[in-house]
């Protein structure tokens, strides 16, 4: 009894710690999958840049605000094992041009709950209103006025902050997304795969290169952007 | 007995939810100093304006009074303006806040889930809470945060995302479900 206690404490402090840990996203069943590959001593790296799209259709915060998302996914070779870092991690816009490291989730949950929170929302309210009056006496001008239709049309507008994923709540799941989503750490031996995310780069330029150190070696993967 | 006012008809409606037309001036300008010694790039997201439909309220009403008049108008709006649904029986109406209310209330601080294409009869579990079937559920609000859903239908593989909920935001899921496989003995 006393053993099972201790288990299922050892359980859920283990679930409990390890929640928000990048957990990576189901890696794509093979390296060719990806916009760029290279294969090195003991395992494949894999990378794509994502779209525009892409990213809105991921991730719940608008993360086209500024960032650039790369997927990597690193496949080690049958019985192999390889360290992965995240940190290890840069992007250039040439092959010269100077790296820049990956964003920090919390930065990131940070500025993007900073920037929505300062969207301006605009709620407009058309209103049609109809009657009939039977008056006869108007008391404030002192005449008598015949009764009839009467008809009303308005619009009503308000003006706010956006209130949409600005909350410290919302940053919270923002950056817990980004975790979860992030490239895991550590040495793996099974496919794994997850987003690193940078600053974007200028909107004119058309591929980024990426420049890997995984397991003591190094590669360079070029992705266009699209 | 009824020679002041006779009657009024109020009807409102809201149509609700979400932005039925929205624009969004985007304007990422986005900044960074892409400099590899410098840990932290400054990045200036563009703020965003949203244009969204509020909500529409029709009224209708009718008003009859006398000759007479009290000299004490306009401080008894009632003998002036009869059944008015901004002042009866004293403000506020309980019709007032109807014009508009609905819109916004169910929203308030919570995220959308919209489920698309879904089988009505898949039920749906919430961070493992049964939640009901789909036919009941095809929109529901959440609080921000992160949430595993589970939709179940028989002889299928039970449909599993994790989904990250904000405030005022929608999270579209279209669930596929693929077909159960067959243990081969």
């Amino acid at each position: 009894m006393k053993a099972a206690l201790t288990a299922v404490t050892f359980v859920l402090l283990t679930v409990s710690l390890s929640a928000g840990d990048p957990n990576g996203i189901p890696p794509r069943p093979k390296p060719a999958d990806h916009q760029a590959q290279a294969t090195l001593d003991g395992f494949d790296a894999a990378a794509s840049c994502l779209t525009r799209v892409a990213v809105a259709r991921e991730f719940a915060s608008d993360l086209n605000r500024g960032y650039v998302v790369i997927e990597v996914a690193i496949y080690p070779s049958q019985g192999k094992s390889v360290e992965i870092d995240p940190a290890r991690v840069f992007l250039r816009v040439t092959e010269d041009s100077e790296p820049v490291r990956a964003a920090e989730p919390r930065t990131m949950a940070r500025s993007l709950q900073k920037a929505t929170a300062g969207d301006r929302d605009i709620a407009v309210y058309p209103s049609i209103g109809v009657g009939y009056e039977t008056a006869r006496y108007d008391p404030s001008t002192g005449q008598t006025r015949p009764g009839g239709w009467t008809t009303d049309v308005g619009v009503g507008v308000g003006v706010g902050s956006g209130g949409s994923g600005g909350t410290d709540e919302d940053r919270k799941v923002i950056e817990l997304e980004l975790k979860e989503k992030g490239l895991p750490k550590g040495k793996v031996s099974a496919p794994v795969s997850g987003y690193v995310y940078f600053p974007a780069p200028q909107a004119t330029v058309t591929s980024v290169v990426l420049d890997l150190t995984v397991g003591g070696q190094t590669t360079k993967l070029t992705l266009p952007r699209k | 007995m009824w020679r002041n006012f006779v009657a009024f008809v109020f009807l409102s409606f809201a149509l609700a939810g979400g932005a039925l037309w929205a624009q969004e001036s985007k304007s990422d300008r986005s900044t960074r100093s892409g400099n590899a010694d410098q840990d932290v790039q400054t990045i200036k997201p563009g703020s965003k304006t949203r244009l969204r439909f509020g909500g529409f309220s029709v009224g209708a009403y009718r008003t009859s009074y006398p000759l007479w008049y009290p000299y004490y108008y306009p401080y008894s709006y009632s003998a002036y303006y009869g059944w008015s649904p901004y002042f009866w029986p004293a403000y506020p109406s309980p019709l007032y806040p109807a014009a508009y209310w609905p819109t916004f209330s169910a929203s308030e601080g919570r995220g959308k889930v919209k489920f698309e294409n879904g089988p009505e009869n898949a039920e749906l579990s919430i961070d493992g809470a049964y939640a009901g079937v789909l036919k009941d559920l095809k929109t529901i609000w959440l609080d921000p945060g992160a949430y595993n859903v589970e939709l179940r239908v028989p002889d299928k593989k039970p449909y599993l995302k994790r989904i990250y909920v904000l405030t005022g935001k929608t999270v579209t899921l279209t669930p596929a479900f693929q077909p159960e496989t067959e243990v081969q003995p």
